[in-house]
């Protein structure tokens, strides 16, 4: 990838070397790509769908693409948008990233928080740690309206934090029911969180990634503290 | 005007079908993009090395580097 960002690349197209790609994979990846930035959506990276080699009708892994700065999962089977893997009909295992699309240099990172949308998207799961009340009751209401699965984790004062032992019994939970997203707004626990849920192999999707960016400095912190600002409406 | 500009990045893990990815790539239309590829040879014995070095007169679009050392992300790329 240092190579092909030395030679001037716009995007960067990673592929295993053992797959073999059609004729409009790369037409629909690029138009994947600018069919989400219409829609608003910060691209992180857009997969392609894969199908087995010996049953070429089958899907064996979804494709999908994925928010930059939320970290959200856009799935799609068959070329129409899911919001899980149960959905499938098929015997779909994960998603792929054997041919990934990305752009080679990452837009800035926003200075303003992003809209709940943004955060939350359309069928998606999530779990919320957020004070409890007016910051609750939106993310609630957001829930209903964008038909979100939403685990939240209220705290009368999330600057203050729960005790760390509750809050990591309510990770465990939240994982045991959701299988979604993992958002840590404003906890003061949240490396500790994240910490605690990597040693019990909850595997979060960007969990990890939200832990690379814990650094007091540069510009993973910037991002970080983006993720945990307040969300707009 | 300017032209999408798209690398494939292909490491190659001792498979043979790289060769046949390749071909694909070459012989399909490109959504208006120029695409270029960078096959990354991870050093998975000479004869593979060998033919992988031939790829770039064969496919002018084709780069090959070759992953001399991998130690946590500490990579050197060397043109093949």
């Amino acid at each position: 990838m240092m190579a092909a960002l030395r030679r001037g690349a716009d995007f960067v197209w990673l592929l295993d070397d053992d797959a073999l790609v059609n004729a409009g994979t790369l037409s629909g990846l690029l138009a994947e790509y600018a069919r989400l930035g219409g829609e608003g959506v910060r691209v992180g990276a857009v997969g392609s769908t894969l199908l087995g080699r010996r049953e070429p009708t089958r899907v064996t892994e979804v494709g999908a693409s994925v928010s930059l700065f939320s970290g959200a999962l856009r799935l799609r089977h068959h070329g129409a948008e899911i919001h899980s893997l149960g959905d499938c009909t098929d015997e779909v295992e994960y998603v792929a990233a054997a041919s990934l699309l990305t752009r080679a240099r990452l837009p800035a990172v926003p200075t303003r928080p992003l809209p709940m949308g943004a955060w939350l998207p359309r069928g998606g799961r999530a779990l919320v740690v957020a004070r409890r009340g007016a910051d609750a009751a939106r993310w609630e209401a957001l829930a209903a309206r964008q038909g979100a699965r939403l685990c939240l984790l209220a705290c009368d004062n999330p600057h203050g934090g729960r005790p760390l032992g509750r809050a990591r019994h309510l990770l465990g939970l939240a994982w045991g029911h959701l299988r979604g997203q993992l958002f840590l707004l404003r906890h003061p626990e949240a490396p500790a969180l994240i910490d605690a849920a990597c040693a019990k192999n909850y595997p979060f999707p960007f969990l990890c990634r939200r832990r690379a960016f814990w650094r007091p400095e540069g510009e993973g912190a910037a991002l970080f503290q983006e993720d945990a600002a307040p969300p707009a409406e | 005007m300017h032209r999408t500009l798209v690398t494939a990045v292909i490491p190659v893990y001792a498979r043979e079908d790289v060769f046949g990815t390749l071909e694909a790539l070459g012989g399909f239309p490109r959504a208006g993009a120029e695409l270029r590829a960078i096959v990354v040879d991870n050093g998975n014995g000479e004869a593979l090395s060998e033919r992988l070095a031939g790829l770039p007169r064969r496919h002018g679009w084709c780069t090959v580097v070759r992953l001399r050392e991998n130690r946590g992300g500490a990579g050197r790329f060397a043109r093949g």
